[in-house]
């Protein structure tokens, strides 16, 4: 299950100067581990939603704006960006979903 | 440059606070004060999450106000404001008992901070229960330091 293309994620915040750096670093660890080829970038609230992405990582209340109005196709809304496990779980289910 | 490098003692412990604005006022003037940003940030700060919503609330019972490096940030440094009976931002993770408030002139100062700041999300229910019932700044710079440093 050799996959081409690595998956474009970005981690969204509403400056991408803080949480967003904050949640790359987390986020690449997890696709790391779970050997998924990834390209994470940040971004802010103005440039996400404008980003063709695979998935948008973000706070629940940008996810929410982002819903609205993103080219992305999965956005994965973290709540306690401190839980790991609720980032890992969130992410990988998006991704699993974007295989189909 | 380490959490304790960049706290550098800028901590204050108060009891309530009237809004969200105004602990995120006080962790912007302590910011403010030792000239590490300018007014004008602390105002950013403010404005940042009236306009894109709570998400600087980013685990239970803590919040990283921050405005942008161009708004003002002259030197990269925190701040830390407990309040002890929390402030609502209207997220997920209210009531916010911590502000850890930072400012970076550029967007790639902060990683190590970024690292240590990590470590005390993954343990933010332990960490605000502990830092509520301190009685003082000197109290909270110790508490922080047996966590992030004192470790094997």
């Amino acid at each position: 299950m050799a996959r081409k293309q690595p998956i474009r994620v970005v981690a969204a915040c509403g400056l991408g100067t803080g949480t967003a750096l904050y949640l790359k670093m987390t986020v690449e660890e997890i696709l790391k581990k779970a050997g998924i080829p990834a390209v994470v970038e940040t971004a802010d609230a103005t440039l996400a939603p404008t980003i063709t992405a695979d998935i948008i990582v973000t706070g629940p209340d940008l996810a929410e704006m982002f819903r609205q109005r993103a080219r992305a196709r999965e956005i994965v809304a973290v709540t306690n960006y401190g839980n790991k496990a609720e980032i890992q779980e969130k992410l990988l289910a998006a991704v699993q979903r974007l295989e189909g | 440059m380490s959490f304790l490098e960049a706290l550098n003692g800028r901590i204050r412990i108060v009891e309530r606070a009237g809004s969200w604005t105004e602990a995120v006022r006080i962790s912007g003037e302590l910011l403010a004060a030792d000239g590490l940003v300018t007014p004008s940030y602390v105002d950013q700060m403010i404005r940042t999450c009236e306009e894109l919503g709570p998400y600087i609330a980013i685990a239970p019972g803590v919040a990283i106000p921050h405005a942008r490096p161009e708004d003002g940030a002259r030197a990269f440094g925190l701040s830390i404001v407990v309040v002890r009976e929390g402030v609502y931002f209207g997220s997920h993770n209210d009531p916010v008992h911590l502000l850890i408030a930072f400012a970076t002139p550029d967007r790639s100062a902060h990683i190590e901070f970024l690292r240590q700041l990590a470590e005390i999300l993954a343990r933010a229910d332990e960490i605000v229960q502990a830092l509520i019932r301190l009685e003082s700044a000197s109290q909270v710079q110790e508490y922080l330091r047996d966590l992030l440093e004192n470790r094997s």
